[in-house]
């Protein structure tokens, strides 16, 4: 068990561009947290995981493992578990020997490997397995044996680069709930890697969002949803993503900045000059709100979803369409004009640069 | 018309592998039939009689056995060091990134190039330096340095198209580059090791022009060469007989070493054609 401290860590891949994959990232993650790092392909999320397991060197900046600083610490030395996103099981042995393989080198004794690795194979469920070779086993039960290995060691923490990206749908739901349960038990800092929103919202004590290098925001997942830090963690956390409006800010006035009409409209903001107002699909209305902003649309696209249906609507004060979610099913024709409402309390408000405004009433987005 | 068409199709293609095989068994069914047969010069298609005399001749009147156990020798220490160079070398030159590292690669491919005649007059200063001259050392030697570059090349090859996942796995996992290589990469290498370790064998058996300058002594000749120097009655008789016998001796340990490994020599050259 272990608490975990960066201290601008910084990672420069020497080469012909020195290519800054990793820029000043102060982080701590607490004793037995599950933290699960998240962002687009190349932010920087894996470069940061492999560091911490000691697979990348690190250029700049301190780590600690509690109070050792573990820099300079070989990956045996750290005391990590990692589960692969090819699972990277080795290929001519059993699923016993793979499990026993990194107690067999730290010379430990046959009757205490045996002990532990079955002890493993039957918090997983794969005992029936142990005689087979990897080639005979499906994605989820690799997966499962994976996990054994990195388990088995008992590490003070687990590390997860996308697990679960080669499984089916069903299957990433079904493992995903096995992972969280298997923390609850083992109560292990968990470091998680992924790109997928859902993964990081069902599994995380804590959300860290990478873009580029940098962290842009940490928080409960609630937190991350609710008050995103800036445009990018507002747009990138959510499904299907917030809708942006450029607005010209007077005060608590905002006028919509790309429409010929001006039109104004109070929120619960103090701003000047040119901001981005950003609303949810789920928290835009079809139906007439005290307070809310009225806006005309035509509908373009109609997705139906089961559950919900995605409305696509054009409207006069951005060149992005409105994405508007519904719940349940709703019949509607392709350029059908109607009026949707936009509470204020569950509008966001960022600033030129990207970056939160905060708000000034007490009323908190449902 | 269309069975007839059928018809001329099977007999054509059984004419073709028919023409194949005689192409391919032929010198060899001349070897072994004058190898039982008559000693003379002249071929004949099948053996006028039957009998081992050549083979008794070609153990009685040349240390022929000694210059088997001088190849066997020769050739097993060849692979043992070649491979065991090779597959520390191709794991730098597949796994740790260094300066110079495609240069070094090219420059070992470049090397191998080099006909045996270029390099014979330097090699032979060489082993002289090293006091290997009519010694075993020297053929060692000099066929590790020729079935190295290959032998590099080839596991380079395939040590990068393992997952680089897998080492990492090893590592977390706390083995050392070495336990890496031996506990982990080899196993997986095995088809291609074998595959390797046979072509450098095969060539080893089979060479020639080093074997007959570096060694001066009978006892120390390997076969291709003793073969070579078997003699018949007069200067002017080449003695068919007892040169095919020892030649079908020598032959026989090859297909052996081939009929065993053959599964794995097919699983090497053409593993990672298909992801598995």
């Amino acid at each position: 068990m272990s608490s975990i401290e960066f201290v601008k860590l910084d990672k420069v891949y020497k080469g012909l561009n020195n290519f800054h994959a990793v820029k000043g990232v102060d982080l701590s993650i607490k004793d037995g947290e599950f933290v699960v790092f998240v962002g687009p392909s190349g932010c920087g999320k894996s470069t940061l995981l492999r560091m911490i397991a000691g697979l990348e060197d690190i250029s700049g900046g301190d780590m600690y493992f509690g109070s050792r600083r573990v820099n300079t610490l070989a990956p045996k030395e750290r005391g990590i578990g990692m589960v692969f996103q090819s699972y990277a099981l080795y290929p001519h042995m059993s699923v016993y020997d793979n499990m026993a393989f990194g107690l067999s080198l730290e010379k430990a004794s046959s009757q205490n490997i045996d002990e532990k690795v079955r002890e493993v194979a039957a918090t997983l469920q794969i005992e029936h397995l142990l005689e087979r070779k990897p080639k005979e086993l499906s994605g989820g039960q690799r997966q499962r044996v994976a996990i054994g290995r990195a388990i088995v060691r008992q590490p003070n923490v687990f590390l997860f680069d996308e697990p679960l990206s080669n499984l089916d749908a069903s299957l990433r739901v079904q493992m995903r709930i096995e992972i969280i349960k298997l923390h609850q038990r083992l109560k292990t800092t968990s470091i998680y890697v992924t790109h997928d929103q859902v993964e990081a919202m069902t599994m995380a004590d804590k959300i860290v969002v990478l873009s580029q290098g940098r962290i842009m925001q940490v928080g409960s997942p609630l937190d991350i949803y609710n008050s995103p830090a800036n445009t990018f963690v507002a747009g990138f956390m959510g499904s299907p993503n917030m809708n942006f409006i450029q607005v010209t800010a007077n005060g608590s006035q905002l006028a919509a900045a790309t429409c010929d009409v001006p039109r104004s409209f109070e929120v619960p903001f103090q701003h000047q000059g040119a901001a981005t107002l950003g609303i949810r699909p789920e928290h835009i209305e079809l139906t007439p709100q005290p307070g809310a902003l009225q806006l005309e649309c035509q509908v373009s696209v109609v997705e139906h979803l089961g559950n919900e249906t995605l409305l696509y609507l054009n409207t006069d004060v951005s060149d992005q369409p409105l994405v508007v979610a519904v719940a349940g099913e709703k019949s509607m024709q392709i350029g059908e004009k109607l009026s949707v409402y936009l509470p204020p309390q569950c509008c966001h408000l960022f600033d030129a640069n990207g970056d939160a405004i905060a708000r000034l009433a007490t009323t908190k987005p449902n | 018309m269309n069975t007839f068409k059928l018809r001329t199709g099977q007999v054509l293609f059984a004419l073709a592998v028919l023409a194949l095989l005689l192409y391919t068994i032929f010198p060899f069914y001349i070897a072994i039939a004058t190898s039982f047969g008559a000693g003379t010069g002249d071929h004949v298609y099948t053996p006028a009689y039957f009998d081992l005399r050549n083979y008794l001749s070609v153990f009685k009147e040349q240390p022929f056995f000694h210059n088997i156990l001088n190849s066997a020798l020769v050739s097993f220490a060849t692979v043992a060091i070649s491979l065991l160079i090779a597959v520390t070398a191709s794991y730098a030159l597949a796994r740790v990134h260094f300066r110079g590292r495609t240069m070094l690669l090219l420059t070992v491919l470049g090397v191998s190039m080099f006909p045996q005649v270029a390099v014979l007059s330097g090699m032979f200063e060489l082993i002289r330096m090293l006091g290997l001259y009519n010694s075993l050392g020297s053929l060692i030697l000099s066929y590790t340095v020729f079935s190295l570059p290959f032998s590099v090349w080839i596991l380079t090859t395939f040590m990068r198209g393992i997952p680089k996942d897998l080492e990492e796995a090893a590592i977390v996992d706390g083995a050392t580059p070495w336990q890496i290589i031996t506990r982990i990469f080899m196993p997986v290498l095995w088809p291609a090791l074998v595959t390797t370790g046979l072509l450098a064998f095969i060539g080893a058996w089979n060479e020639f022009m080093f074997a007959i300058t570096f060694i001066l002594s009978n006892e120390n000749r390997t076969v291709p060469v003793a073969i070579s120097m078997i003699s018949g009655d007069s200067q002017y008789e080449l003695p068919w007989g007892p040169v095919m016998a020892a030649s079908v001796v020598v032959t026989v340990p090859l297909i052996a070493l081939v009929l065993i490994f053959q599964r794995k020599i097919v699983e090497g050259l053409t593993a990672g054609a298909v992801k598995g």
